[in-house]
C-alpha cells in the first residue's frame, strides 16, 4: 500500500511500504480446508476470494547512482483467471526483475510480468504453473464485482499479506466512492511520472491495511472484487475501482499494455466565475499536437466528447472525462463540442496512441550512466522539436561520463557519439559497440549532449574501464603489535603526565613483538631514544612510520614503560605479512561481489582456526544477487554449491560451473563470526 | 742554430698549453663523462593525481585533479625509473583546519593516473605506477608496454649493482638533473659535497641533488639517488598549511638514499612487474 497522512491539512508525505522483511508467522490457510467461524455473509466473501489470494515478493529494479540498483519487495495480488492471472498494483510488481508467488496453500511458484500499467497502478502476473505440485494444477480463481454499484456504508473485505505476512482478511466499510487526492497535495501521485489521480477515483474503506496489502483485493459481500488496495490515507484505505482496473487488466492480457489516446488537449474543472453551467474547460493545448491541430484553444469549454456529453464542475469529476478520452480507440476520428465566447463550435480532431509518461531506465554500463529514452512529452516539455537523443538520469561516480571533461550529468541528452546521430538507446548501444568492439581498453568517443539550451561536447573514454594502477607497497618492517597512542588524558590518568608514546593493546603470536617479549599494556616512548611523538588519536601512524624507517632484519630497542618500571626492549625487525590488496581476488559479475583469500592476520583477527580454507568475501554490491541473498562482506565463503571454495581459484571454477549449469538457486555455505550457515541466492542470469 | 730553435719552439709551446695544463679539472671530466653515459637515463614522470578529501564534516570538499611532474632515474634496461612519489598527499596526514571556528580534520586520499615518460629526446609514452614507498618517499615507474627497440635506443640507465663505498664527510659528489619545460628540458649537472651522513634510523647522506636525480661519486660509481626524509605524523606546520592551521605535514629534508637501499626495494618492484606483466 501506498501510505499517506495529512500533517496540518497541509502536506501530503507518501510513502511506499516496500523492502518488508518477510517473515512466516506459520498460520496456514489450505485449500479446500478453509475453516471460518463467522457470520455466513463473511464466510461467503471470504471463501470466494481467500482461496485465490497471492502474496508476491518481488526483486525490483530502481536506477541510482549509474547502475540498476536490486531490491526486495512484498505486495498481493489475486488470481483472476484460470490461466494463472494475477491482479496487483504496478508499484508492487510493474519494475520487477524477478517475481514468486506464494499461494494460500504455501506453494512458492514463479511468476512472469505480463504487463504494467503505471496510470492506473495496475500490474498483471502470469503464474508458471507447471510449478504447481500435486493436484493443485486447478486454480482458484476470483470474480470481479461492479464497482460502480458500490455504495457508501457497504461492508468490504481487504484481504492480502500486511506486512508480508500470510494472507489475512480484515473488514470495513465503504467510507467514499469518489476519493481523490485532497488539494493539499496538488491533486498529484505520479508513479513512474504518471498521475494515477487523473484516471482513478479511489474507494475509500476503513477496513485495515498496511504496507504489504498492495494489490490485494478489496472484497464485496458476495465475494466479488470490487477493488484493488493501493493507499493509505490517515485512517483509510483507497482501492482501483474494480471496473477501472478489469478494463486495464484485460487490456494488458490481450495487448501487453493498455491502449489509449492521446490529444494534447489539457483540462480542468471550470471556473466558478465562468459563464458555463457545464462541460470541462480546456486549460491549455499542447503544441503540435491532434488538439492544436483540431484548432482548440485555452478558454474553450467542452460539452460533448465523442458523442458523449462531458462535464467537469468539481475535480471528482475530472477522471472521468480523462476516462473518456484515454479510452477513446487510437487514431479515431472524434467530434467536440465546446462553447467559444458563448457561441457553440464543433471541431474534429484525430487521436494518437499515448506514450507512457516516462520511458523503462536503463543501465548503459560501459557508459556509467542509467538513461532513458525520451518520451513524447518529455520532448515537448524540454521544447525539443522531436525525441531524438538519450537522457542521462543517474551517474556512476568515477564512470566514464563522470569522468570526462566537462562531465556527463544527470538530465543531459546524448545527440551525437563520433558525429553520429543518437536517435534512442539502441542506437547508442549500437555506435558504442562499434567503437568498442572487442578491445580491452576505453575508447574515447566525441559526444555531443545537450544541457538546456546549450549543445556541449566532451570525450567520454567508454567501454571496459581500465582498473587504476594499485601500486604494489615497498615491504618494511612492522612493529608486529597493535597499538594505542597514548594521549595527554591517558598518560595523566595512567601517571606519565607529560610522555608520549603508544600503548601496546594486541601482541601477534608468534611475531617479532612477542618473540621480543612485549606485552599487552607496555607503553612504549623511544625508538632507538628517539621519542615516539604521539599524544593524539590522529598520531595513530607515528610508531609504525618510525619502525617502517628501519631495514628488514634490523634491530632497535624500544623504551617501554612497564607499570613502574623502565625497560628496554630489543626487537628484531621482521616484514610484514602480506598486504591484503596484494592477495588474490574474485570479482563475480554475476552475483556481484567480491572475494578474496584469506592471509594469516586475517584468520587471526577473526579468531579462525588456521586450517580452516574460505575465502573472504570484501565487497558486495548494494542491490546485486549476492546482496539480495543475504551475503555480507567479512562473511567467510566455505563452499557455493556444494564446491568447497578454499581460495580464490578454487571459487572461479565453482562460479563458472554454476554460470554454465545456470541453477535456479545457488546455495552460499557461509562462517560469519561463530555461526555457519547456509544463503540461498537466486540470481535472473542473462541471456547467453 | 738548430738546437737554440728547439728551444724558442719548446719555449713557446709550452707559454701557450700553460694556462690549459693550469685549469685541468678531474672533477670536471668525471661530471661531463657521467653527462655523456647517463644523460638518457635522466626522464620527466608526468601524472594526474585525483585527490579527494575525506572528514570535513558539513563542508564538502571536491575533488581535485591536479597534474604532476618529477625528475626520474631509469634504473633498469626495462626502463624501470625511480621518481619522487607522484602522489602529493603522500605528504600529509591527518590535517587539522579551522574552519568558522570549528576544528575539522581531513584526510587526503590521491589516485594516481595517466602516468607518462617523457623520456630524454622529448617522447612521450605510457607508464605505470609499479610500487610506492612512502616512508623513504620514493615510488618506482615501469613502462605500459615493454620499449620496442626504438625506444630502448632513447634511454641508458644507471646499474644500481655498481653502488659506491660509503663517503666520507665532504667527499666530492656530482648529481644530474634535467630542467623543466621553461629551460627546455635541458640536462644540467652539479657538483656538491657530502655534508651529513645520518646514520639512524637508515643511512642518509646529505649533500647536492633535486629530488629523484642520482648522485655520483667523483670516480663515476653510484653513490644514491635524491629523495626527501619526512618525518610523518611530527606535526609541524609548513607554508600556507600553517595560515590555515596546518597540522600533520612536514616539508621534509633533501637527502641521498644509498644505492643499495634503493636497489632494496626496486628488486621489490622487479618482482611486482614480473607478477602483473602487461602484455
Amino acid at each position: 500500500m501506498l501510505k499517506m497522512n495529512c500533517f496540518a491539512g497541509v502536506v501530503l508525505a507518501l510513502a511506499v511500504f516496500m523492502g518488508i522483511s518477510c517473515t512466516d508467522t506459520g498460520t496456514s490457510a489450505h485449500r479446500g480446508d478453509l475453516s471460518i467461524d463467522a457470520a455466513p455473509a463473511i464466510a461467503k466473501a471470504v471463501k470466494n476470494v481467500y482461496p485465490s489470494l497471492v502474496r508476491i515478493y518481488v526483486v525490483v529494479n530502481q536506477p541510482g547512482g549509474g547502475r540498476m540498483r536490486k531490491f526486495r519487495a512484498a505486495g498481493s495480488g489475486a488470481i483472476i483467471d484460470k490461466q494463472g492471472y494475477v491482479v496487483t498494483n504496478h508499484h508492487v510488481a510493474g519494475n520487477a526483475k524477478r517475481i514468486i508467488c506464494s499461494l494460500t496453500d504455501r506453494q512458492e511458484i514463479e511468476a512472469e510480468l505480463v504487463g504494467t500499467d503505471a496510470l492506473s497502478d495496475i500490474a498483471v502476473l502470469k503464474l508458471d504453473l507447471s510449478q504447481l505440485k500435486g493436484d493443485s494444477a486447478e486454480i482458484p480463481v476470483a470474480r470481479w464485482g461492479d464497482s460502480d454499484k458500490v455504495r457508501v456504508g457497504d461492508e468490504v473485505f481487504a484481504m492480502g499479506s500486511p506486512a508480508a505476512v500470510s494472507q489475512s482478511v480484515t473488514k470495513g466499510i465503504v467510507s467514499n466512492t469518489k476519493l481523490i487526492m485532497p488539494k493539499s497535495s496538488s491533486g498529484m501521485f505520479r508513479l513512474d511520472g504518471e498521475d494515477v489521480g487523473s484516471v482513478v477515483r479511489w474507494l475509500a474503506h476503513d477496513a485495515v491495511i498496511f504496507g504489504g496489502n498492495s494489490g490485494g483485493p478489496l472484497v464485496d459481500a458476495n465475494g466479488r472484487i470490487i477493488g484493488i488496495n493501493e493507499i493509505g490515507l490517515g485512517s483509510l484505505g483507497g482501492a482501483i475501482p474494480a471496473n477501472v482496473a478489469r478494463y486495464v487488466a484485460e487490456q494488458i492480457i490481450a495487448h501487453g499494455y493498455v491502449k489509449r489516446s492521446w490529444t494534447g488537449m489539457e483540462v480542468q474543472p471550470r471556473l466558478r466565475s465562468g459563464k458555463a453551467s457545464s462541460g470541462v474547460l480546456v486549460s491549455g493545448v499542447i503544441d503540435a499536437s491532434p488538439a492544436a491541430h483540431a484548432g482548440l484553444q485555452p478558454g474553450d469549454v467542452l460539452t460533448r466528447f465523442d458523442g458523449k456529453t462531458v462535464d467537469c464542475e468539481v475535480p471528482e469529476q475530472l477522471p472521468l472525462f480523462n476516462q473518456v478520452v484515454l479510452g477513446t480507440p487510437v487514431g479515431k476520428k472524434v467530434n467536440i463540442d465546446l462553447i467559444r465566447g458563448g457561441k457553440t463550435v464543433t471541431l474534429s480532431l484525430t487521436t494518437v496512441a499515448r506514450e507512457a509518461a516516462l520511458p523503462k531506465p536503463i543501465e548503459l554500463k560501459s557508459w556509467g550512466v542509467t538513461a532513458r529514452n525520451l518520451s513524447r512529452m518529455m520532448a515537448l516539455e524540454r521544447r525539443r522539436s522531436d525525441k531524438n537523443g538519450v537522457l542521462v538520469g543517474s551517474l556512476r561516480p568515477g564512470g566514464p561520463c563522470g569522468e570526462a571533461k566537462p562531465a556527463i550529468q544527470t538530465n543531459d541528452i546524448i545527440r551525437k557519439v563520433n558525429g553520429k546521430a543518437v536517435k534512442d538507446i539502441a542506437a547508442l548501444q549500437s555506435i558504442t559497440s562499434q567503437a568498442t568492439g572487442d578491445k580491452t581498453e576505453p575508447v574515447g568517443v566525441m559526444v555531443t549532449f545537450l544541457r538546456g539550451t546549450r549543445e556541449l561536447m566532451t570525450m567520454v573514454k567508454v567501454g571496459k574501464e581500465k582498473a587504476s594502477d594499485k601500486p604494489a607497497r615497498a615491504r618494511k618492517p612492522w612493529p608486529a603489535v597493535s597499538t594505542q597512542v597514548l594521549t595527554r588524558d591517558l598518560a595523566r590518568g595512567l601517571g606519565m603526565e607529560g610522555k608520549t608514546g603508544v600503548r601496546v593493546t594486541e601482541v601477534y603470536p608468534g611475531r617479532a613483538g612477542a618473540k621480543a617479549g612485549l606485552k599487552v599494556g607496555d607503553v612504549i616512548l623511544t625508538v632507538d631514544s628517539e621519542s615516539i611523538e604521539a599524544s593524539q588519536p590522529e598520531d595513530g601512524e607515528v610508531f609504525e612510520t618510525m619502525i617502517r624507517q628501519y631495514r628488514v632484519g634490523g634491530e632497535v630497542v624500544l623504551g617501554v614503560r612497564r607499570g613502574k618500571k623502565d625497560v628496554k626492549i630489543k626487537m628484531t625487525l621482521e616484514a610484514p605479512p602480506v598486504s591484503s590488496d596484494r592477495l588474490a581476488t574474485c570479482e563475480d559479475d554475476n552475483f556481484e561481489f567480491t572475494a578474496r583469500n584469506m592471509s594469516a592476520m586475517d584468520k587471526f583477527r577473526k579468531k579462525l582456526d588456521a586450517t580452516l580454507r574460505g575465502v573472504l568475501v570484501v565487497k558486495v554490491e548494494s542491490g546485486g544477487w549476492a546482496a539480495l541473498g543475504g551475503l555480507a562482506s567479512g562473511d567467510v565463503l566455505l563452499s557455493v554449491q556444494g564446491q568447497p571454495t578454499g581460495d580464490v581459484d578454487l571459487l572461479k571454477t565453482a562460479l563458472e560451473q554454476i554460470k554454465a549449469k545456470r541453477p535456479r538457486r545457488v546455495v552460499f555455505f557461509i562462517r560469519r563470526g561463530i555461526h555457519t550457515v547456509y544463503r540461498e541466492i537466486e540470481p535472473v542470469w542473462q541471456a547467453k | 742554430m738548430i738546437k737554440n730553435m728547439l728551444w724558442i719552439t719548446a719555449c713557446v709551446v709550452l707559454t701557450a698549453v700553460a694556462p690549459v695544463l693550469a685549469e685541468a679539472d678531474p672533477v670536471a671530466d668525471a661530471a661531463r663523462d657521467i653527462m655523456k653515459s647517463y644523460e638518457k637515463a635522466i626522464v620527466h614522470v608526468e601524472a594526474v593525481v585525483k585527490i579527494t578529501a575525506t572528514g570535513g564534516g558539513p563542508m564538502k570538499i571536491p575533488e581535485q585533479e591536479q597534474k604532476v611532474k618529477v625528475l626520474g632515474t631509469i634504473i633498469d634496461p626495462s626502463g624501470l625509473t625511480v621518481v619522487p612519489l607522484l602522489d602529493p598527499t603522500k605528504a600529509l596526514g591527518a590535517m587539522k583546519i579551522n574552519a568558522g571556528g570549528q576544528a575539522i580534520t581531513l584526510k587526503f586520499k590521491g589516485e594516481v593516473r595517466e602516468v607518462k615518460f617523457r623520456l630524454a629526446d622529448g617522447t612521450e609514452t605510457p607508464a605505470r605506477l609499479v610500487m610506492t614507498d612512502d616512508d623513504l618517499s620514493l615510488a618506482f615507474v615501469a613502462p605500459e608496454k615493454p620499449f620496442d627497440k626504438k625506444t630502448l635506443a632513447k634511454i641508458a640507465h644507471v646499474d644500481l649493482a655498481k653502488a659506491a663505498p660509503k663517503p666520507s664527510m665532504l667527499d666530492k659528489i656530482i648529481t644530474l638533473g634535467r630542467f623543466g619545460k621553461t629551460l627546455n628540458h635541458t640536462l644540467n649537472v652539479k657538483l656538491g659535497r657530502v655534508g651529513a651522513i645520518v646514520t639512524k634510523p637508515r643511512t642518509f647522506y646529505v649533500g647536492a641533488g633535486s629530488l629523484g636525480s642520482p648522485v655520483f661519486t667523483v670516480d663515476g660509481k653510484l653513490l644514491g639517488i635524491c629523495t626527501r626524509r619526512t618525518t610523518k605524523g611530527a606535526t609541524r606546520s609548513v607554508g600556507m598549511m600553517s595560515m590555515l592551521g596546518g597540522k600533520g605535514v612536514s616539508a621534509g629534508v633533501p637527502v641521498i638514499l644509498p644505492a643499495a637501499d634503493v636497489k632494496e626495494i626496486a628488486d621489490q618492484a622487479k618482482g611486482e612487474m614480473k607478477k602483473s606483466k602487461p602484455e
